[in-house]
C-alpha cells in the first residue's frame, strides 16, 4: 500500500471513531404532539398496551403515541435519571410500591383535574389505590391488579383423602389439612409439603405482612407513617402461626425447593400466589389439577390479602401542550372496557368497583373470581424503603428458622430497624 | 549524517509527510477514542463516586446534603456491612488458593504429554465462557437439599448437606462453584507458563539426578512466578468483587445475610434502596481495600529467580 492510500484509510478509520462518537447521544426531534410512555418490558402486557394505543390513535388521529420500554433491571434508574434531567417521557408506568417516593421527589404529578373527580376515583377503584394518593389528589391510575390467594392442587387433596371442593377456610382448618397432605420419608425429611408456608421468599413476606398480620387484628403502620404497629403481642402470635408451618408442624421446610416451583412439581399441596401464577402454570405445568381459594381467614374471621398494581402517571417532564392529551390517553386505557381488554391478554384483573358486579366478566373468567372478590380488602400499606422492610422482616423469619430465635425478639428487632428507616425516610 | 540525511529527503519524497504525522501521533490519535471511552466510563464514574460518598443523595430527588465523613462512620457501624466485608474475605480466602492449587494441578497433567489435550483444555474451559445465570441455576439444582443429585450421591455413602439453604454451608458452596467456573482460564494461563519453560532446564536436572518432586520444587514452581503473581492478583481482584454468583444463586445474599459480599451490598444500597452516597461510601472502602491488596501482592511476590 503507497502512503497516501494509507493516509486515507486510516483518515477514514478515525472519521468513523469521530462521528459514530459524536452520533451516539442523538435524539430525534419530537414532533408537535407526541406522547411519550415509558414501560418495563413484558411481553404480553406491551402487546396489549400496543392494541390500546392504535384504538387511542384511530379516535384521535392527530396524536401519535410513542411507547419504549425497558428491562427491568434498568427501568428504574433509567426513568429517575431521566425524569430528574428532564429527558424524561410524559408517562410512566410504575409499581404501586414506587408511588410514594416518586410523588415525594416530584417525578410525577397529580392527576390534572378538579377535586370532585379525585372523589370519583376514590368511589370507582378499589380501596388499594390509596398508594397513589398524596394530599387529596391522586397520582395516577391503574389498568390491571392482582392479590394474593391460595393455590390448591385438587389431585392431591383427594389423595389424601380430603375433599378438593372445600380448601380450608380458616387458619385451623389451613393447618390441619396442611398436616394431613404433608408427607414425610423414615428419616423425618418432607417428600411432599402439605402447603409451602413459613418462609420470606417468594410472596411470603407479602402475605406475612399485609395478609397474616392483618387477619390476627394487627394495625401496620402508625397514622403519622413514623413507626410500624406490628410488635404488638398478636404480631408476635401471627410470626409464630406462620413459621409454625416450618418450626412446629413440619409441614414445610427451608431446605425444600421455593414455593413456586414446589407446587408447580406437584411437591406441595398448597401455596400462597398471585393471578400472574395462572399464566406461569398454564405454561410450566399445563396438566396440574389445581384450583384458587380466597385465604384462609383467621380464628376471628378478620378477611385481609396483600395486593399490588402498576399506575400509570404524568411526569414532571410533560409539557402544558401535551399534559390534555397525555391525561386523555391515561383516562382512554384505563376505562372499564379496556380494562377488561387489558385481562384478556395479561391475566390482570380490573381494578374498577363495577368488576364485582361483572357476573358476565366473571363467568368468562372463572379462574380470577378468587382474585377479584378478595379486590375489596386487599392491602398494600406504605413501606417507604421496601427493600430495606423486606430484608428486616426476612432476617426475622431467618432467625427464628435459623437460629432458633423467639419469635418476640426477631419481631422486636425488625421493628426497630424499619422503624429507623421509616423516621429518616420522608 | 547530515549530508545523508539531506540526500533521503530529496530522493523520498514521501519521508516528509511520513514526518508530518509521525507513528507517534498515529499512535496517540488512535488512542483517543478508546481513552475517552475508558475516560468517561470509568475514571470519571469513579471520582465521581468519591465525591458522593461525602453526600447524603437519594438517588430519586436531586436534593444532596453534604454530610463530610458521616457515610463512613455509619458503615464502621453498620452489622450488615461488616458482615459483608467478612463474607468477601472469607470467599478469598477460598477460592483463590483451592483455584490456583487445582488449576496447575490439572495443567501438569495437561503438560504431561497426554493425548488430545486440546480436548481437555476445551472441556476445562467451558465453564468459564458461559453465562454466570445459567451456570448457576445449574448449580442450584445440584444443591437442591432435597432432590440434588448432589444430595443423591451423599445418601449411598450414608451423608446429606444443606449447602445453600444453611447459613455455615452457603459460603463455601458458592465459592466452590467460582472455583469450577474459574478453573479452565487458570488451566490455560499455567499451561502456557508451562510451556514457556525450556527443555534444557529440566535436561540439566536430569543430569544432574534431581527426581520429579526435586524438578517441581526447584524448578518449575520457581519459574512459573510470574504466572503465578499474575493469577493471584487477577483471582484476588475477582473474588472481593464477586456478585453474580451470589445473585444466580441465593435469595439476596441469603440465608440470613450468610453469603452477601460488599459488591452485593453496594448494589442493594445504591440501586434498590436508592441511597447513593452511603452505596458510594462502600465502593470507596472496597476500592482502598482492593488497591492496597494490589501493591502488596505485588511488592511480596515479584521475586526475581536467577538461574
Amino acid at each position: 500500500m503507497n502512503s497516501k492510500l494509507k493516509f486515507i484509510f486510516r483518515i477514514s478509520i478515525l472519521l468513523f471513531f469521530v462521528i459514530s462518537l459524536a452520533y451516539m447521544p442523538a435524539y430525534t426531534q419530537e414532533k408537535p404532539i407526541t406522547i411519550n410512555i415509558w414501560r418495563h418490558h413484558k411481553d404480553t402486557e406491551i402487546n396489549a398496551l400496543k392494541d390500546l394505543i392504535k384504538r387511542f390513535e384511530k379516535l384521535h388521529p392527530k396524536i401519535k403515541v410513542n411507547l419504549l420500554s425497558f428491562p427491568f433491571s434498568v427501568f428504574t434508574t433509567k426513568l429517575a435519571i431521566a425524569i430528574a434531567t428532564n429527558k424524561g417521557p410524559d408517562i410512566i408506568n410504575i409499581h404501586n410500591s414506587w408511588a410514594r417516593k416518586y410523588i415525594k421527589a416530584g417525578l410525577i404529578i397529580p392527576i390534572p383535574e378538579k377535586p370532585a373527580y379525585h372523589e370519583k376515583i376514590k368511589k370507582d377503584f378499589f380501596p388499594m389505590l390509596k398508594s397513589f394518593y398524596y394530599n387529596e389528589a391522586y397520582y395516577g391510575l391503574p389498568l390491571g391488579g392482582s392479590n394474593l390467594s391460595l393455590f390448591y392442587n385438587k389431585s392431591l387433596f383427594k389423595k389424601a383423602g380430603l375433599d378438593p371442593q372445600h380448601p380450608p377456610r380458616t387458619h385451623k382448618e389451613f393447618v390441619s389439612m396442611a398436616k394431613k397432605l404433608t408427607v414425610h420419608d423414615k428419616a423425618g425429611r418432607i417428600l411432599l409439603s402439605g402447603a409451602a408456608i413459613g418462609m420470606p421468599n417468594g410472596q411470603g413476606w407479602n402475605y406475612f405482612i399485609e395478609g397474616v398480620l392483618r387477619q390476627f387484628g394487627v394495625s401496620i403502620i402508625s397514622k403519622d407513617l413514623k413507626s410500624v404497629l406490628w410488635n404488638s403481642p398478636q404480631g408476635i402470635k401471627a410470626l409464630r402461626w406462620y413459621t409454625g408451618f416450618i418450626k412446629e408442624h413440619k409441614i414445610y421446610s427451608q431446605t425444600f425447593p421455593v414455593a413456586d416451583d414446589a407446587f408447580k412439581l406437584g411437591l406441595s399441596a398448597m401455596m400462597i400466589s398471585g393471578s400472574w401464577s395462572i399464566g406461569q402454570l398454564k405454561k410450566n405445568a399445563p396438566n396440574l389439577n389445581y384450583a384458587i381459594a380466597p385465604l384462609p381467614a383467621s380464628n376471628k374471621n378478620i378477611r385481609a390479602t396483600y395486593g399490588s398494581f402498576w399506575g400509570n402517571a404524568l411526569t414532571s417532564n410533560v409539557t402544558d401542550e401535551v399534559r390534555p392529551w397525555a391525561w386523555e390517553f391515561i383516562k382512554f386505557i384505563t376505562t372499564y372496557e379496556n380494562m377488561k381488554r387489558w385481562t384478556k391478554k395479561t391475566g390482570e384483573v380490573p381494578m374498577r368497583r363495577q368488576v364485582l358486579n361483572d357476573t358476565d366478566f366473571k363467568k368468562k373468567n372463572p379462574l380470577l373470581v378468587t382474585f377479584i372478590n378478595q379486590l375489596p380488602y386487599s392491602h398494600s400499606s406504605v413501606k417507604k424503603d421496601e427493600t430495606l422492610y423486606k430484608s428486616a422482616i426476612t432476617e426475622a423469619m431467618e432467625q427464628i428458622i435459623y437460629n432458633d430465635m423467639s419469635p418476640k425478639k426477631a419481631l422486636e428487632q425488625a421493628a426497630r430497624t424499619v422503624n429507623k428507616m421509616l423516621r429518616k425516610e420522608k | 549524517m547530515k549530508t545523508d540525511l539531506h540526500l533521503n529527503n530529496q530522493n523520498n519524497k514521501h519521508h516528509f509527510k511520513r514526518n508530518a504525522l509521525s507513528i507517534n501521533t498515529w499512535g496517540i490519535l488512535f488512542i483517543i477514542p478508546a481513552a475517552t471511552f475508558f475516560l468517561v466510563v470509568n475514571i470519571i464514574p469513579m471520582i465521581y463516586a468519591f465525591f458522593l460518598s461525602f453526600h447524603d443523595w437519594n438517588f430519586l430527588s436531586s436534593k444532596m446534603t453534604y454530610v463530610f465523613l458521616e457515610n463512613y462512620i455509619n458503615l464502621l457501624k453498620d452489622p450488615l456491612f461488616l458482615k459483608s466485608l467478612w463474607n468477601t474475605f472469607l470467599y478469598t480466602l477460598i477460592i483463590v488458593p483451592l483455584t490456583l492449587a487445582f488449576s496447575l494441578f490439572c495443567a501438569l497433567l495437561l503438560n504431561s504429554g497426554i493425548k488430545h489435550v486440546s480436548f481437555f483444555r476445551v472441556i476445562y474451559f467451558i465453564p468459564f465462557i458461559t453465562s454466570i445465570i445459567a451456570v448457576g441455576y445449574i448449580w442450584k439444582w445440584l444443591y437442591d437439599p432435597t432432590f440434588g443429585i448432589l444430595n443423591y450421591m451423599l445418601a449411598w455413602i450414608g451423608l446429606s448437606c444443606p449447602f445453600l439453604k444453611s447459613t455455615i454451608t452457603s459460603l463455601p458452596s458458592i465459592a466452590l462453584m467460582s472455583v469450577w467456573k474459574s478453573l479452565g482460564f487458570n488451566i490455560i494461563i499455567f499451561l502456557a507458563g508451562l510451556q514457556s519453560i525450556p527443555d534444557t532446564v529440566y535436561e540439566a536436572a536430569r543430569i544432574d539426578g534431581a527426581n520429579k518432586w526435586r524438578t517441581f520444587w526447584k524448578i518449575t514452581l520457581p519459574l512459573l512466578n510470574p504466572t503465578v503473581i499474575f493469577l493471584t492478583v487477577m483471582g484476588i481482584m475477582h473474588s472481593l468483587k464477586i456478585f453474580s454468583e451470589i445473585f444466580a444463586m441465593t435469595e439476596s445474599g441469603g440465608p440470613l445475610h450468610s453469603t452477601q459480599s460488599v459488591v452485593y451490598r453496594i448494589v442493594e444500597t445504591s440501586f434498590k434502596s436508592y441511597q447513593m452516597g452511603y452505596g458510594a461510601a462502600m465502593s470507596t472502602i472496597l476500592f482502598l481495600i482492593i488497591i492496597t491488596v494490589t501493591i502488596i501482592q505485588m511488592k511480596i511476590l515479584t521475586k526475581k529467580f536467577n538461574y
